[in-house]
């Protein structure tokens, strides 16, 4: 088995303050407008993280919140306490989302860091995926409900907008 | 995204903020010790609230510190002043109504 770990990037700009996108990482509330369908998010260090994803709940994320600086920077684990897709333990690798203003807007970037090869791919698709809503709720919109891990094995088609 | 005055007062928690810091400075810290919300949802509804114009937020070191814009709210304040009136009327008359009779 390989030992072979990587880091995955994804970067976002929205158009809305820091202020605005930092309360999408520490309400639990405002965390599931753009992922999962149930959160208990402790946004405080060593406050639990816990997000309900997929069909029935098959999905569960699960890690803890490290370093919170307000506006510029979430740092949380994350692992899975159950998922159909990933082996992830609970817990054992880490995300850092940074915030960076950038002219009318926020730039997003978003770090996984030690996953283990076979988890890097699952990993940037469902982020990509999950960056994505958090853009169109950021910026006012309604991204529908959360397409889950299947959305991340097979993006659903596009439902136009009759906007 | 950009907010008008309205629909920026249109949600009851951005009222309730607003109320908080209608005539003097609070941190969006304060402000959640104050509320039953967290921290990132009320800079959340501050950062809709200074959108829309009718927030200032003063910076002190590392701390913000946020206040309504009486000038910029203009007519709305009136409505919103009204609003909070009656709630408190509302509010008085119904414990006039729980009074124990003696």
């Amino acid at each position: 088995m390989s030992a072979q770990v990587d880091r995955i990037t994804v970067t976002r700009r929205i158009r809305a303050a820091p202020e605005l996108v930092y309360g999408f990482f520490t309400d639990p509330a405002l965390w599931v407008r753009w992922q999962g369908t149930a959160a208990t998010v402790d946004a405080q260090p060593g406050g639990v993280l816990q997000v309900v994803m997929g069909p029935g709940g098959s999905g569960v994320a699960e890690g803890r919140f490290v370093e919170l600086e307000p506006f510029e920077r979430i740092v949380f684990t994350w692992g899975w306490a159950s998922s159909p897709l990933s082996t992830l333990p609970p817990g054992s690798t880490v995300v850092t989302v940074h915030l960076r203003p950038d002219g009318d807007g926020t730039l997003v970037t978003l770090t996984h860091d030690s996953l283990p090869q076979g988890e890097r791919e699952i990993h940037e698709a469902g982020w990509s995926l999950y960056l994505d809503r958090l853009v169109a709720v950021a910026n006012g919109g309604d991204p529908g409900p959360d397409p889950s891990l299947r959305g991340v094995e097979k993006p659903p088609p596009r439902p136009t907008s009759d906007r | 995204m950009v907010v008008d005055p309205i629909t920026a007062i249109a949600a009851p928690r951005r009222r309730e903020i607003l109320r908080l810091i209608w005539d003097r400075e609070l941190r969006a810290g304060d402000i959640a010790a104050a509320l039953p919300v967290t921290f990132g949802a009320v800079s959340q509804h501050l950062s809709v609230l200074r959108d829309a114009g009718i927030v200032d937020v003063r910076r002190e070191g590392t701390s913000r510190y946020y206040r309504a814009n009486l000038e910029r709210i203009g007519p709305l304040a009136a409505v919103l002043e009204a609003y909070w009136t009656d709630a408190l009327d509302r509010l008085a008359a119904e414990a006039e109504r729980e009074e124990p009779m003696t």
